[in-house]
């Protein structure tokens, strides 16, 4: 096991970029584990590129610090050698073909030309290398853009939207290359919108609202341990013990809601198998009970809400239901 | 900073770049040339770019050199425009991130870029001399002026002379026009910005001819012409070294610290 796999590829401490005129990132705190494919999700705005662009050096941060692949963020020579990445979708010269354009790359970083031919076949793109970058679809620039990326065999990759224009068998492929770098023991650091991408994924998440850091861990952690993360209802078999499972579900901490009788409240997922038998046990017959555990987007919305909403006000999203438990016996 | 070199080299070498560079080379050597011969041929002489000349004197051994002189100020704006084209055109589309994530050591960046734009521009005032000798030539059969004169060794050595310090005078074009895309980030805007302030440039000089000396085109252009009544050569071509030096460190400057935003 090397360094990097007991160390985090990426710490970041209290960064923060001033902008002036009220616009400020940070400051931020987290860590992006070695080997590991990490999502960096947000709303647009919320300061995803400005963090990126500080942890590639090409802006400087107003305060704080980052260590990544174990050097300091101010020893950009000491790191980005070592890191691939692909900021702000993919720029090249369009006069010019891919293979010349990654030659660009290969030259300026000093990187043997024989990596290019390897990095278009891995991206597959080495049928049209030979073509101008100009007659290129958007998800042919995007897999040339994470083709330049390979080049230096990074040990970071730091991808800014990398499934931007492809099609679903381009997201597929990426998928699966990237799980494959993953496995080879390249981190990755995604950022992206598509939250379904990023749920079948990541196995790190670092969430980004107003430009503070507003969750950090795995994305089960996420869907699975927040407040809102299932949605549960119930339905007494005999509606005039409704009031009776409203009291047995605030004992056990939730704060439900009635409607045409059913209960309603949002919890963690063991909670349905919880309640189900307190009301077992107190002689209440549920007639069914549904469990809806949210997606990573829904949690992703319920968290930002959360944050955006005024002390006491209702956060949750309406949720739609899906029966994953019937009736006790 | 060799592979920046080569890296900058190909991306100098696009077809785009290679034809709008000759062609505008070439047209303005052809045009000046030309229009120098028939403005000779008038009874005040030319004027083009310096001192009158008659058509009585242009078989001199000195008039390939002379010619190519006369070249400075457009083959100059040529020089600025290539040097502010190709730097801002890597702010506007981007490519410069991804150029200094892959090298992070700006100044290399900087210092290889700008000896393969220098190189780029040497090899383009040397056609254009080809270009400026080719068209005299022929000019000079039209107007039947001698030029045996002009494969002596005399001129050859003039000719060459003022193509070298043509060379160094657009390495002052160039690094200006770098250092106002690097400022604006903007090829348009630099080029805009660089026109005028030639243009201011020139005024001052025609109005205040004492203030020659400390006006950047002016010593640029002295250099060109082989010194001037108001500049000498060695003036010039220190003025030259220093323009590009304070240039070439104030852009650096800049360079080393600024956001890459774009």
């Amino acid at each position: 096991m090397n360094t990097l796999e007991t160390t985090p590829a990426v710490h970041v401490r209290e960064l923060c970029k001033d902008y002036g005129s009220g616009q400020r990132v940070g400051p931020l705190s987290f860590t992006v584990p070695a080997g590991s494919i990490t999502g960096f999700v947000g709303h647009n705005g919320a300061g995803k590129t400005t963090t990126i662009r500080m942890l590639l050096g090409l802006i400087a941060p107003t305060e704080g610090t980052a260590d990544i692949l174990g050097h300091d963020l101010r020893d950009r020579v000491g790191y980005l050698p070592s890191v691939g990445a692909l900021v702000e979708g993919p720029t090249f010269y369009d006069g010019l073909s891919g293979r010349r354009n990654l030659l660009i790359h290969a030259r300026l970083g000093d990187i043997p030309t024989d990596r290019i031919g390897e990095v278009l076949a891995e991206t597959g793109l080495a049928d049209r290398a030979d073509d101008r970058v100009g007659k290129y679809s958007l998800g042919m620039r995007q897999r040339l853009g994470i083709a330049a990326a390979l080049l230096p065999r990074p040990a970071l990759l730091i991808l800014d939207e990398p499934a931007n224009g492809l099609d679903p068998q381009g997201t597929a492929d990426l998928r699966t290359l990237l799980r494959r770098l993953a496995d080879d023991g390249i981190t990755c650091f995604i950022s992206s919108h598509l939250l379904t991408e990023v749920e079948q994924l990541c196995d790190h998440l670092v969430a980004l609202h107003q430009g503070a850091v507003v969750f950090e861990g795995s994305p089960e952690s996420l869907t699975g341990g927040t407040p809102g993360a299932s949605r549960i209802q119930l339905r007494p078999d005999d509606p005039a013990d409704l009031p009776a499972l409203a009291e047995l579900v605030a004992a056990l901490g939730h704060t439900s809601t009635e409607e045409a009788g059913w209960l309603h409240f949002s919890a963690p997922g063991e909670a349905a198998a919880i309640c189900n038998a307190a009301a077992m046990h107190a002689g209440i017959t549920l007639a069914e009970l549904k469990l809806h555990q949210i997606s990573l987007e829904e949690a992703f919305f319920n968290l930002t809400a959360a944050q955006d909403a005024p002390p006491g006000a209702a956060t949750a999203h309406p949720l739609p239901t899906v029966t994953t438990g019937s009736r006790p016996s | 900073m060799t592979g920046v070199f080569r890296a900058t080299w190909i991306k100098l070498r696009r077809p785009a770049v290679v034809t709008a560079a000759a062609v505008a080379a070439s047209l303005f050597a052809v045009m000046m040339t030309l229009g120098t011969f028939f403005t000779a041929n008038l009874p005040g002489g030319s004027r083009l770019n310096g001192p009158p000349l008659f058509l009585a004197d242009m078989g001199a051994p000195g008039m390939p050199g002379e010619l190519i002189d006369r070249m400075v100020e457009v083959l100059g704006t040529v020089a600025l425009s290539i040097g502010a084209a190709v730097i801002a055109a890597d702010y506007a589309t981007g490519t410069l991130r991804t150029q200094l994530v892959r090298q992070p050591r700006r100044l290399v960046w900087l210092g290889g870029t700008a000896l393969a734009l220098a190189s780029f521009v040497a090899i383009l005032v040397v056609a254009a001399s080809a270009v400026v000798l080719a068209t005299a030539f022929a000019a000079a059969n039209f107007y039947h002026v001698p030029t045996q004169e002009w494969t002596s060794s005399a001129a050859v050595t003039a000719a060459a002379s003022s193509t070298g310090r043509m060379i160094l005078a657009l390495l002052g074009y160039t690094a200006l026009g770098t250092a106002l895309a690097m400022l604006l980030r903007s090829a348009i805007a630099a080029i805009g910005v660089g026109l005028v302030l030639a243009l201011v440039d020139v005024t001052i000089a025609s109005l205040a001819p004492v203030a020659k000396p400390f006006l950047p085109v002016q010593v640029l252009n002295a250099v060109c012409l082989g010194g001037t009544s108001d500049i000498s050569l060695t003036y010039a071509v220190t003025g030259t070294v220093l323009i590009i030096a304070l240039v070439a460190t104030a852009s650096s400057a800049v360079f080393v610290r600024r956001d890459i935003t774009e």
